[in-house]
């Protein structure tokens, strides 16, 4: 039996695999980074009694390692929603995670690309007569976000690779699904190298996008 | 003599036990030019930024045009205006930066164009109008749609005055604005400002370039040691000298 004949075979769970990995990790990226940026700039810009807590959960979720906060999502938040009668199936659970490892990460690059813009940027938009909100949308985000790119990237693919963990509550996304094909019998070499491969077509989309968008906000080189 | 535009009344200002204004009191009247002087640590560039609201200061008022700025008085309790009305306040002072402070990521244009459209609500055609009117009488009518960093330095200055100008504001405030550049775009920059003082605009200049401030000054204010020392015409402060510490002071310059 060749490659193609056997992931042919399998062509359902793959499938399967595929979607399970893409919506976990596209998923908590698209959520890391929408909550995570309002995040850091609560960090930077936001009263102290709103930027402390975001603080204390960036640096202790930092602090802890993925799977461990796979397994917390999985146990300990779904046994507390079964309390008020809600089933957190493992997918669910696993993105939640994900999403709560993203969302601290992204909003710790947000915060260092606001500080590292200068202080005159914002007395500038002050002196013309622009409210707080407008110099944060049209001043500081747009610069912010093109330092932000580089290190997001590497934040959502690290959270494309990340999915990988949510193995281990029985998420059949790729890697255990490339673990049961092999355990019914289909060759580990074939299996683990087309993971690998598909693992690399997602993040390789992924850094063509960011370099796409870096160019397109990119007045640098203008 | 006519209603100030700017009256500055005893403002007072402290870091800790560090005094930096004690009573600070200053007129301005519509379509004069006065120039703030002093030593470095005297307080000149702190005050241009009292007027535009960016620093705050303990005691004392400003008046535009004879409201109070910055803060108001009810029942004899100071209070800070909310940011929304300091935002609109501001919009009526222009301020030009020693360090130009130009938004990098918008064209000479849409530099001008930004307060224009977002404050004063014109819609992209009126603002772009407005914009490229000011961006051509300082000088820049082919650098419409040049970014920050393809300008010199006396050219950002410039979008810089252009983008403060073109809200139309009461008075114009320019802190050291040739400071950080390299002495032969200096003149390009006076050049401009020179010429908006001659068409009668209001403006504080906080300045080292004596000559300069002899030059358009109607009225020249001495500062050091939180204090306005001298007031005078530029012929009583750089020629009669009649402070006693304008003497040591002045003697670092070519007037």
């Amino acid at each position: 039996m060749n490659v193609i004949e056997s992931l042919l075979n399998y062509r359902e769970e793959i499938f399967q695999a595929i979607g399970l990995t893409a919506s976990a990790g596209l998923g908590a990226i698209a959520i890391a980074t929408v909550v995570g940026i309002a995040a850091g700039m609560v960090l930077t810009y936001g009263h102290s009694l709103a930027a402390w807590p975001i603080r204390a959960y960036v640096d202790i979720v930092r602090g802890i390692p993925g799977l461990v906060v796979v397994f917390m999502s999985y146990y300990l938040l779904g046994f507390a929603l079964q309390g008020i009668g809600i089933t957190l199936d493992a997918w669910a659970a696993g993105l939640i995670a994900l999403s709560i490892v993203g969302i601290a990460d992204v909003a710790e690059i947000t915060r260092g690309a606001f500080q590292s813009l200068p202080r005159g940027q914002i007395e500038a938009g002050k002196a013309i007569g622009l409210r707080f909100r407008s110099i944060l949308t049209s001043i500081l985000l747009p610069q912010a976000a093109i330092q932000m790119i580089p290190p997001w990237t590497n934040s959502a693919t690290e959270l494309i690779k990340g999915t990988t963990l949510l193995s281990l509550i029985g998420v059949t996304e790729l890697l255990l699904t490339a673990n049961q094909l092999v355990a019914r019998g289909g060759n580990a070499l074939y299996f683990f190298i087309a993971i690998g491969i598909l693992f690399f077509i997602i993040n390789t989309l992924i850094q063509l996008v960011a370099r796409v968008a870096e160019k397109k906000l990119d007045y640098r080189t203008a | 003599m006519s209603n100030p535009i700017l009256e500055i009344k005893d403002i007072e200002k402290s870091f800790g036990a560090n005094k930096l204004f004690d009573g600070v009191s200053l007129n301005v009247s519509a379509g004069e030019v006065v120039s703030i002087i002093g030593p470095s640590g005297s307080g000149k560039t702190t005050l241009l930024r009292c007027v535009n609201l960016l620093e705050s200061y303990d005691a004392g008022a400003i008046f535009l045009d004879g409201n109070e700025i910055g803060y108001s008085t009810v029942k004899g309790k100071r209070r800070a205006q909310s940011e929304a009305v300091v935002a609109s306040q501001r919009s009526l002072t222009g301020m030009v930066f020693q360090s130009f402070n130009l938004f990098p990521h918008k064209t000479a244009l849409q530099n001008v164009m930004l307060g224009l459209q977002k404050v004063q609500k014109l819609d992209k055609e009126q603002a772009s109008e407005v914009g490229k009117k000011w961006l051509a009488r300082v000088g820049l009518s082919e650098k419409f749609d040049s970014f920050p960093a393809q300008l010199s330095g006396g050219q950002q200055q410039r979008v810089a005055i252009a983008r403060a100008i073109a809200m139309n504001p009461k008075i114009m405030l320019f802190d050291e604005v040739t400071s950080a550049l390299d002495p032969e775009l200096v003149n390009e920059v006076l050049q401009v400002i020179k010429q908006l003082a001659q068409e009668g605009a209001t403006m504080i200049l906080v300045t080292h370039e004596m000559r300069f401030a002899n030059e358009v000054s109607d009225k020249v204010v001495f500062m050091e040691d939180g204090k306005i020392q001298a007031i005078g015409s530029p012929h009583e402060i750089f020629v009669e000298r009649k402070h006693p510490r304008l003497e040591g002071f002045l003697a670092n310059f070519v007037v």
